[in-house]
């Protein structure tokens, strides 16, 4: 077996060790449910601006498009949690290949000012749109809607192995995406669009299909959230949460298939140590990013593979 | 082979090239010659679709490409190098030529191929591109272009920057693809770096042809050349 697939599966092997030898906490096993959910969030956003270069500033359209057609499917028209599932997939899929038709028509500052405004308009027709979507309340997805295969999926052990699963997916995927010859041609569009294009690359395809799978695992990654956890909110859809699987892709190291999860770990109790200390948390989340940034500006896993494993994809 | 006919090229409404035309045969190397500015990268990015506004006529093979969108001409057999090698830096050696490739088949035999003319290459095949020296980067630049198997070879200053060995081992490539029939478009500001594998000659000066003459000709009264060129 090849060192780096070795290294991918062994974290995913490990973290069901953890479980199975019951080493976390009941607070750390729905710490690492939420992390493992939103680090799904951050392999899509890596796809997008680690691999392909393109810095989106309104991915929260996109986890918002699967966590509303998930929630919103289970609480007006009682689909149960495959249905849902399978029709939030459907609609990130769509909303991603009409937002990323649109948004590629633009590229640099405008890309992103544009996907940011896309995320806003998101943003404010859940708002408006309070009647359907109980806006700024959001939805509680009741346990009895909860259930798939018969598992009660409200359970903490097996919300964690479902997250787990799903994290697995999406990392075996990112992984297959890096190693193979369509990720290549990502990365040399990151690099120098300009140069794939004159060796025969139809750039604006592969841009665009960058934007659909990276919507898509963005929009499973909120299907699964609302399902998992049970709430459907307009936060999600919000500034910050398009900010944040930013953060943990930069911290983690952009365009490395593990760097999201290191970040978004290292993100989530970062802050909750930090809270734990003072409640101005957020000067000491801010120092530690600065040191981060100063010292490995590649992210933690892009700066070891800076200087020791230039293999780990 | 490549026929260029009354080639204007416009960057917004500027008018950067005027009226250019001329041909390039199969095993043939026709060096464009110019000051810097004169419109030399131009030409080839009009060629290779890469320039938004373009007159006049560019015939591949009897196929007319100027109307084609950018990533179609690679497709068509012509192979670009452009000015200052940009590889793709975080990639290895091995995964530059293989982006070379996606687009065609056999993709092992042809890196093969390409590695017998750059073995210097093959030892290297593992190392991240940005950390090669200058000359082996350009021969990387080249051996990715010849990924595509072109039959028709644009080559924007390929010695610049580099010390002589380099430079005559490039000149050696050259030679070789042109033995194997490849048509060679080549930029170059140094008369010396030419004069041995040319053999037709155009001085471009403010976006127009102002001179055209063969190799043999040149070679023979060299002071003709000298004048446009101001050496």
């Amino acid at each position: 077996m090849k060192r780096d697939l070795f290294i991918h599966l062994g974290a995913i092997a490990l973290l069901f060790l953890l479980e199975i030898l019951g080493i976390f906490s009941d607070y750390h096993q729905g710490n690492f449910a939420r992390i493992l959910v939103l680090t799904v969030y951050g392999i899509g956003y890596n796809v997008l601006f680690g691999y392909t270069g393109l810095l989106s500033l309104g991915h929260a359209l996109f986890f918002s498009a699967g966590l509303y057609a998930a929630g919103l499917s289970i609480y007006h028209l009682d689909y149960n949690v495959g249905q849902a599932l399978i029709l939030a997939f459907c609609f990130s899929v769509l909303v991603s290949l009409v937002i990323g038709y649109l948004a590629l028509r633009t590229v640099g500052v405008s890309f992103m000012i544009v996907t940011l405004m896309f995320s806003q308009i998101a943003y404010l027709c859940i708002l408006y749109f309070g009647g359907i979507t109980r806006g700024d309340e959001g939805i509680v997805i009741q346990q009895s809607s909860r259930v798939f295969l018969s598992l009660d999926l409200s359970d903490p052990t097996i919300r964690y192995y479902s997250a787990l699963t799903v994290f697995s997916f999406c990392l075996v995927f990112n992984l297959w995406i890096a190693r193979s010859s369509f990720g290549r041609v990502l990365i040399a569009i990151r690099e120098n669009s300009d140069r794939a294009l004159m060796l025969g690359y139809n750039v604006q395809l592969y841009k665009l299909l960058a934007v659909i799978i990276s919507g898509t695992i963005s929009g499973i990654a909120g299907a699964s959230y609302g399902i998992l956890f049970g709430y459907v909110g307009a936060s999600f859809a919000a500034v910050p949460y398009s900010i944040f699987p930013l953060l943990w892709v930069l911290l983690g190291g952009a365009g490395t298939v593990l760097g999201p999860l290191i970040g978004a770990i290292f993100m989530f109790y970062l802050i909750d140590y930090a809270s734990d200390v003072t409640d101005a948390y957020m000067i000491i989340v801010g120092i530690a990013l600065l040191l981060v940034t100063l010292f490995a500006r590649r992210g933690l896993l892009g700066e070891l593979r800076y200087r020791f494993f230039p293999w780990i994809p | 082979m490549l026929e260029v006919s009354n080639l204007s090229t416009y960057y917004s409404n500027i008018k950067i090239l005027k009226d250019i035309s001329f041909t390039v045969q199969r095993g043939e190397v026709l060096c464009l010659l110019g000051r810097n500015g004169a419109g030399k990268t131009t030409t080839l990015k009009s060629i290779m679709g890469l320039v938004d506004k373009v007159e006049g006529n560019i015939n591949f093979n009897n196929e007319r490409i100027s109307k084609i969108s950018a990533h179609l001409v690679p497709k068509k057999g012509i192979g670009y190098v452009p000015q200052g090698r940009r590889l793709f830096s975080e990639l290895t050696v091995e995964e530059n030529l293989e982006i070379g490739l996606l687009t065609r088949k056999n993709g092992e035999q042809t890196i093969n191929k390409v590695l017998e003319m750059f073995p210097r290459l093959n030892e290297r095949l593992k190392q991240v591109s940005g950390t090669l020296s200058g000359g082996e980067q350009q021969m990387l630049a080249l051996a990715r272009a010849l990924c595509i198997e072109p039959t028709l070879l644009l080559l924007d200053e390929p010695t610049e920057g580099l010390q002589p060995s380099m430079i005559s081992l490039i000149r050696k490539s050259v030679l070789e693809l042109k033995k194997q029939g490849v048509a060679i478009l080549l930029v170059e500001q140094r008369v010396e770096a030419i004069l041995s594998i040319a053999d037709k000659i155009i001085v471009i000066e403010n976006g127009a042809i102002v001179f055209s003459s063969t190799a043999q000709k040149i070679k023979n009264n060299p002071k003709k050349l000298y004048r446009f060129i101001g050496v």
